[in-house]
């Protein structure tokens, strides 16, 4: 199979990420007999080359299998897309051809799946490209599906792990059916919550809270942690192979959901007589309440005095 | 005759417009087409928010730009009477993921951008083995996320100090990707021990090594790379570390620098619209990066005596980054050893609502100094300035006051200019924010 990554309105983090894939990137494009036709760092073909490249997928004369995205569709300045251009064109306009002839588009990041940063504020415009945060749409509208009968698949994340779009490309090549989240994200990864995993639920579980920086506790009710509303799979497949953000005290930025960035201030919970407004997904606030009032009472010394390592 | 080339893979695009005469570059100006208006981003929220915010500039150096936001952050709280001490420990784990990820940028540079545009240039059909480049950034972003959390973008650098706290088995773990790091990078890209190597005192050392670092030194040769590409040799270092001082050198003299001086100005670019500014020091413009901070550096002279008979020419910084890379590695194992555990890794600092005033962080990052201002009110950001490297090198002014890059290009073939830019290492995502 091949694969054009197009690189738009992002950093270019979710490259950087990729190339940090444990098994080696390239013995994973040669093993799984991936073409990678064009790359923005990485590739070696001239311009002319990639323009030729270009006008063969348009004019149909060569098959494109896997479209990769990375950041999101810019539409400013006013909707003309400019602020992002590719030869004197907006790119959003070489996104939408090159997404109409893919047998599979791939959002790859927060960015190019529900606008992420810069999406929040007019003048750039970023939108995600099927969603705009939470809602169905985005640069190619809510009904768009590719040949192969899926619609955009978002891998989110700020940057993505690089085992998110290995495992899907894997699935892609072997045939298997991609199972999807209701936000169009692989369940496999994004199943999970970045909560699950993390080395300080003890903390959590008894209510245990950091109050500052350095000091090892939970950082879910006041550090601002969106460890268990994230969708996410961080302190299961670590980064890296070597750790996580919460693991090594950096409170979840909730990078996978569809408001990244927050609007509200990170580094601090929102909420209510000292319980967060935004509870750990499903749960019930009365019962919760209840609960964490007890717990917190039954926390044993050893993590109130901080006295283990963890 | 102007020609217009699209410049790719330089962590984004570029425009450069080739005014040439018989062939060859008389004139150039660059332009950088995209925006994305960080800075406007970031006026009026929360001044801690821009932790999160200002890594996102860019997936290369991401910890460049967090380090100098926390930078910025803690001279803020300086300059209004509630000055921050962090710990030796926290400053060594800053400066360590900082040290790693320079050294993973230069190395991408040799497997993405120097190796394969080389061998195009000379015609040369040969894989440059990009895995390689693969393989070392997977190593040494594990020595990062042991502190960090991750790599790329992470936020564990806060006021006061760092979130993590590590224990020994910790540090012996970064040890450990460093060591596993330095015997990958001596068998497969030097070809010989990086002790060795930091010993070579000059260019014919290279002449019984066989490996990729030597392949480049040749074809830098072959291809007449020591005698182009030369910019003003004048060089800036505004960045200070453990590693590096701030200073400018004209040639080989130094000077004192204070960062203050640098201001921007619209980029020259007439054929294009371009959203770059260019970054001046006292109305001049400066060669910034690798080249600048081994001129400036009292380690060993080789790069020194390389400027000697070379000067500042596109085979003189090619090589100064190759050398960077491996010195940085080296020290990078003296500053894990120097880590006092025990000390705190975080202090507790005043809340930020209660702050107001100005403060400027300022680091250097993969390609040179990188530089946040930040002008805060209540503890929410009223003005966020930020000033990339690539905006000293790879500015677009006029033929009269050309900037580093552009004085490198002149009197080269298009293809040639093409890799004397590339040489400055180019980050369009920065110069773009």
């Amino acid at each position: 199979m091949n694969l054009y990554w197009l690189q738009s309105g992002g950093c270019s983090g979710d490259s950087m990420s990729l190339l940090t894939y444990e098994q080696n990137i390239f013995d994973f494009f040669e093993i799984n007999k991936i073409e990678l036709l064009w790359h923005a760092s990485l590739s070696t073909i001239s311009f002319t080359e990639h323009n030729n490249l270009l006008k063969k997928i348009e004019d149909d004369e060569l098959e494109l299998d896997i479209l990769c995205v990375e950041g999101n569709v810019v539409t400013g300045p006013n909707g003309s897309g400019m602020f992002d251009s590719f030869m004197g064109k907006p790119k959003k306009d070489l996104i939408e051809m090159l997404a109409h002839k893919a047998k599979y588009v791939i959002a790859v990041g927060t960015c190019a799946s529900f606008g992420g940063f810069g999406s929040h504020e007019n003048e750039m415009g970023g939108i995600g490209l099927q969603f705009h945060h939470k809602d169905k749409g985005g640069f190619l509208g809510k009904d768009f599906k590719t040949k192969s009968g899926y619609p955009v698949i978002n891998l989110p994340g700020c940057p993505i792990h690089p085992n998110s779009l290995t495992v899907l490309i894997e699935e892609i090549v072997s045939g298997i059916k991609v199972d999807l989240t209701g936000l169009n994200s692989i369940d496999e990864i994004y199943n999970y919550t970045v909560h699950q995993g993390c080395t300080r639920n003890e903390y959590h579980e008894y209510k245990v809270e950091e109050n500052q920086f350095g000091e090892r506790g939970c950082l879910f009710f006041h550090l601002g942690c969106k460890g268990p509303t994230t969708h996410s799979s961080c302190n299961k497949y670590l980064w890296n192979e070597v750790n996580s953000k919460t693991r090594a005290g950096v409170p979840c930025f909730g990078c996978a959901r569809p408001d990244f960035p927050q609007e509200h201030p990170f580094f601090k919970t929102p909420s209510i007589v000292d319980t967060p407004i935004e509870l750990p997904r499903g749960v019930d606030r009365a019962h919760y309440l209840a609960y964490k009032d007890m717990a917190a009472a039954a926390a044993p010394k050893r993590l109130k005095f901080r006295i283990q390592k963890v | 005759m102007i020609t217009k080339q699209l410049i790719e893979q330089i962590e984004g695009e570029a425009t450069l417009f080739f005014d040439t005469k018989d062939g060859l570059v008389e004139s150039s100006t660059t332009s950088f087409e995209n925006f994305r208006g960080v800075e406007n981003i970031l006026k009026n929220k929360p001044l801690f928010d821009a932790l999160v915010i200002t890594p996102r500039v860019c997936g290369i150096c991401g910890h460049a730009h967090l380090m100098a936001t926390v930078r910025a952050i803690e001279d803020l709280y300086k300059n209004s009477s509630h000055k921050i001490d962090i710990s030796d420990k926290a400053q060594k784990i800053r400066e360590f993921t900082l040290i790693m990820e320079i050294v993973q940028n230069h190395l991408k540079w040799i497997y993405f951008t120097a190796l394969p545009e080389l061998f195009k240039l000379k015609n040369i059909d040969k894989n440059s083995t990009q895995l390689k480049g693969a393989y070392g950034s997977s190593i040494i972003s594990k020595a990062i996320s042991v502190f960090a959390g991750q790599w790329p973008h992470s936020s564990y650098m806060v006021a006061g100090g760092i979130t993590c706290d590590p224990t020994y088995v910790d540090i012996l773990q970064a040890k450990d990707y460093v060591d596993q790091f330095i015997s990958f990078f001596e068998k497969e890209s030097l070809g010989v021990d990086i002790d060795k190597f930091l010993a070579f005192e000059s260019c014919k050392d290279f002449n019984n090594l066989d490996s990729d670092v030597s392949t480049i030194e040749k074809l830098l040769i072959e291809l007449k790379m020591n005698e182009k590409g030369f910019a003003h040799d004048r060089f800036i270092i505004l960045g200070e570390h453990s590693f590096t001082k701030p200073s400018k050198l004209i040639q080989t003299r130094k000077y004192a620098v204070n960062s203050k001086y640098v201001t921007t100005e619209d980029s020259y670019s007439p054929n294009s619209k371009s959203y770059a500014k260019n970054a001046l020091y006292k109305d001049e413009y400066y060669e910034s990066g690798v080249l600048s901070r081994m001129m400036s550096s009292k380690l060993s002279p080789i790069v020194k005596n390389m400027h000697r008979r070379y000067k500042d020419s596109a085979y003189t910084r090619s090589m100064a980054r190759i050398f960077e890379l491996v010195y940085l590695v080296k020290y990078s194992k003296t500053l894990l050893d120097s880590i006092n555990i025990f000390e705190p890794s975080c202090v507790e600092v005043t809340n930020i609502s209660k702050i107001s005033g100005t403060g400027v962080g300022v680091v250097e990052a993969p390609r040179g100094p990188l530089i946040h201002r930040i002008d805060v009110e209540n503890g929410v950001i009223k003005d966020y300035e930020i000033i990339t490297p690539t905006q000293f090198n790879i500015g677009s002014s006029t033929k009269q006051k050309p900037t580093p890059a552009q004085k490198a290009m002149v009197g080269s073939t298009i293809a040639e200019a093409k890799f004397i830019f590339k040489t400055f290492d180019v980050c369009s995502v920065c110069t773009t924010h």
